[in-house]
């Protein structure tokens, strides 16, 4: 085991899912000779050849609209989408077609097919370039959404998400890119529909994704040095949602926090937190308390962008709150 | 498929297990409320006083739980439904049903009892004079006060505006119980299990400290059993030994006989069964019973075999022993015994008995005074095999010692009659071989 970037367990993920089946292939902007916007793909192209790498021009809907037919004629395409954003662009093709292919077939034509995408803020990319839009996902029956924290998660549920027969959306944080961490070598596959509890505790507990995972157990680091215990749990996916596992912790502490970077209003939050309502209300011992960001523009300017988005310091008033007095 | 036929497939209901069974307990759901089932796989266990048994789903679906674990439903009634849609689940899901508080180690908040709505709580209204105004309680607070029993006026709350929380009602319970000095007090507090941190149940002065543990289903049905057969009948014992010497020498026989072809092992227990069913041919009296102001004779010979489980005890019936062979009773008697063992007798292997043979003799007893099952004149007791020596015409002699107590019903035989009866077993027990004059 060797510590390893975000990104260098991306690109680990996707040469050695390559490796295994030589029928997985690239598709995307930059993707191959530059080796990716990011430098997921980096080296790729060299290693597995133009025919299985392949650049396209700038129109999204086309290029999943491709991989769409591909994966349905039996390739197991992973298309990278620069920014999160422009999934706008795809909705049609991820929402019309990808998500109902296997169900108007009556179960005959499979579609694993990967849209590898990024969000991430708190770096000036601006209302066009920060969202994280994944709510608008998991509304649709047929897509999954990950969304891994971390180096380890980025590998395992890439792995997990190629050789899913049903298309599967990855967010990377683009934030987190940089993060260095211990990842397993060689198949390291995480199921896709697990959350993990990162850190066990008893007085609350908060269910975070993707980057919030990270200002979480930072938040429950601070808490406990007064003496407060936080158990987090990394959803790790948002569509399916693990309840079973938030449950099983929430018998314990009886109160939750919920933290995700998309805006609260209609996030994945308000679907856990209806759930959980519905399921587990006579288990809570306080109201259930969303942290997310404001229902506004994510804005250019550092110190408006810091006063919308979430970090630690509003998961632990949350946890305050749900503490009180 | 009509509407009301899918409805009815739907239901998941308490079966009937047997002719006398009245109600099951719900011992564990296997899936939680709202959980996906496939059709087939196991949802709950039920117990019954002789059996416990599986529920199997009737088809897809998602589980609407609607009687909690631990409570007894009468046959027939609806205790799931298998739903097709999840969301409606929660409506009409398991509620506000009389349970006891949660047993023994249970935690509030835990999947055992998922989502039990509590009964409507009375609200204090603003102005009704203890000037708190409106009562606030959090959900899991509010049931562990109901599960305990707990007046919420005795709750001091410490949330924002007096909220009770779960802290709260732990407290107050903690302190109710400390105040009582007298176990009436206690008992009216609360006749629920106290929260696992907090068993065994406290000492009281004057009194021994003890565990609670409630009565399991069959270990309920031993009991009123046993009382009402003391309480309604006539009992008494008649102990008499036998020399076993002979039929021992004949179980060797017959058990190398069987490994030979490959049998299931015979014990003396076989050999008394087919004897005691032999003799119960020519006494009829004591394959009988008195019932309200009649005798009943029965007819067949259906000899009950007391097995002993970890938490009680099970009697499954050897029917027309008199005409099976002692192959055929050992085998059928091994393969009764593994599923009485394993909880999957059929109901009706317990059912039927007309006498009863009940075997102390492994923990080393001679002679005992056996309780008569239910319906049944007579039972025997079987005692251990030793070793003894006696002084006959041509001086000291070895043998083997078999102790029998045979319990009977004097109301319907006397002591004569059951002596000749027991003295009939006793001769057959030292003269086996006349078991060759038999049918089988």
């Amino acid at each position: 085991m060797a510590e390893k970037r975000y990104v260098r367990a991306v690109n680990e993920a996707l040469c050695e899912e390559m490796e295994r089946d030589p029928a997985v292939c690239l598709l995307g902007v930059d993707v191959g000779a530059p080796g990716g916007p990011f430098g997921a793909t980096r080296g790729l192209r060299e290693r597995f050849g133009p025919q299985r790498v392949r650049d396209t021009p700038i129109s999204e809907a086309a290029v999943v609209g491709l991989a769409i037919g591909a994966a349905t004629l039996g390739l197991r395409p992973v298309v990278e989408i620069m920014f999160m954003d422009f999934l706008a662009l795809v909705m049609d093709q991820l929402v019309n077609q990808a998500a109902k292919m296997r169900y108007m077939t009556g179960g005959q034509a499979k579609l694993p097919l990967v849209v590898r995408t990024q969000t991430g803020y708190r770096d000036s990319a601006g209302p066009q370039h920060a969202q994280s839009l994944e709510a608008w996902l998991t509304h649709v029956p047929g897509l999954k959404v990950v969304m891994p924290s971390g180096p380890c998660e980025a590998k395992g549920l890439l792995k997990a998400a190629i050789r899913d027969d049903n298309p599967v959306i990855v967010v990377e944080n683009r934030t987190l890119y940089a993060l260095a961490e211990e990842v397993p070598d060689g198949d390291y596959v995480l199921p896709l529909e697990r959350a993990a509890i990162k850190r066990e505790g008893r007085d609350v507990t908060i269910a975070s994704i993707g980057i919030m995972v990270r200002e979480a157990l930072a938040a429950a680091e601070a808490l406990a040095e007064r003496g407060i215990s936080c158990e987090v749990i990394d959803l790790r996916s948002a569509n399916p949602l693990d309840l079973q596992t938030v449950r099983t912790s929430l018998e314990k502490t009886n109160r939750l926090v919920i933290a995700h970077s998309a805006t609260r209003c209609g996030g994945v939050g308000a679907e856990l937190a209806a759930a959980l309502g519905e399921e587990a209300f006579y288990m809570l011992d306080a109201p259930i308390t969303r942290v997310g960001a404001a229902f506004a523009p994510i804005p250019f300017s550092p110190p408006l962008e810091r006063a919308i988005v979430p970090d630690r310091t509003a998961i632990i008033a949350a946890v305050e709150q749900v503490l009180a007095p | 498929m009509t509407e009301a036929s899918e409805g009815a497939q739907s239901e998941v209901i308490m079966p009937r297990l047997g002719l006398t069974m009245q109600e099951g307990t719900i011992v564990q759901w296997s899936k939680p409320q709202g959980g996906w089932v496939n059709a087939g796989e196991v949802v709950c266990t039920i117990e019954t006083e002789k059996i416990t048994h599986e529920i199997e789903a009737p088809r897809s679906g998602y589980l609407q739980i609607l009687q909690p674990e631990g409570t007894a439903v009468a046959v027939g009634a609806v205790i799931a439904r298998i739903l097709a849609q999840r969301e409606a689940v929660t409506v009409g899901a398991a509620r506000a049903v009389e349970t006891p508080g949660p047993g023994p180690g249970s935690e509030w908040g835990t999947e055992k009892q998922p989502d039990r709505v509590p009964p409507a709580v009375p609200r204090r209204e603003a102005g009704s004079g203890d000037g708190r105004g409106r009562l606030e309680i959090s959900p899991v607070a509010l049931r562990m006060a109901q599960d305990l029993g707990l007046p919420l006026e005795r709750i001091q709350g410490s949330g924002p505006r007096g909220r009770i929380h779960k802290a709260d009602v732990l407290r107050a319970w903690q302190q109710l119980r400390e105040e009582s000095s007298q176990p009436a007090a206690v008992d009216a507090v609360s006749t629920a299990s106290p929260p696992a941190a907090m068993a065994p149940v406290q000492r009281v002065a004057s009194l021994p400290a003890y565990d609670r543990e409630p009565l399991t289903p069959m270990r309920r049905r031993i009991a009123e059993h046993m009382l009402s057969s003391l309480q309604e009948t006539a009992q008494l014992t008649l102990m008499m030994e036998a020399d076993v010497t002979q039929t021992l020498q004949l179980r060797a026989e017959l058990q190398q006989e069987q490994q030979r072809l490959g049998g299931t092992g015979i014990t003396i227990t076989h050999l008394l069964i087919k004897m005691v069913a032999l003799a119960l041919r020519e006494h009829r009296r004591l394959n009988a019973a008195l019932v309200g102001d009649e005798i009943r004779l029965y007819r067949e010979i259906n000899i009950g075999v007391a097995t002993a489980l970890e938490d009680g005890l099970l009697v499954p019936v050897i029917r027309e022993a008199d005409r099976k062979s002692l192959a055929e009773i050992s085998a059928e008697l091994q393969s009764l015994a593994e599923q009485a063992r394993s909880g999957r007798l059929p109901p009706d292997a317990l059912a039927g008995a007309t006498f009863t043979v009940t075997n102390l003799g492994a923990q080393g007893v001679d002679y005992f005074t056996p309780i008569l099952p239910r319906g049944q004149g007579a039972v025997l007791g079987v005692g251990r095999v030793c070793e003894q020596v006696r002084a006959g015409a041509e001086g000291f002699q070895r043998y083997s010692r078999l102790g029998l107590s045979l319990t009977f019903d004097h109301r319907l035989v006397d002591g004569e009659p059951a002596a000749r009866f027991l003295a009939r077993v006793k001769y057959l027990l030292e003269h086996p071989w006349t078991l060759l004059l038999s049918s089988h």
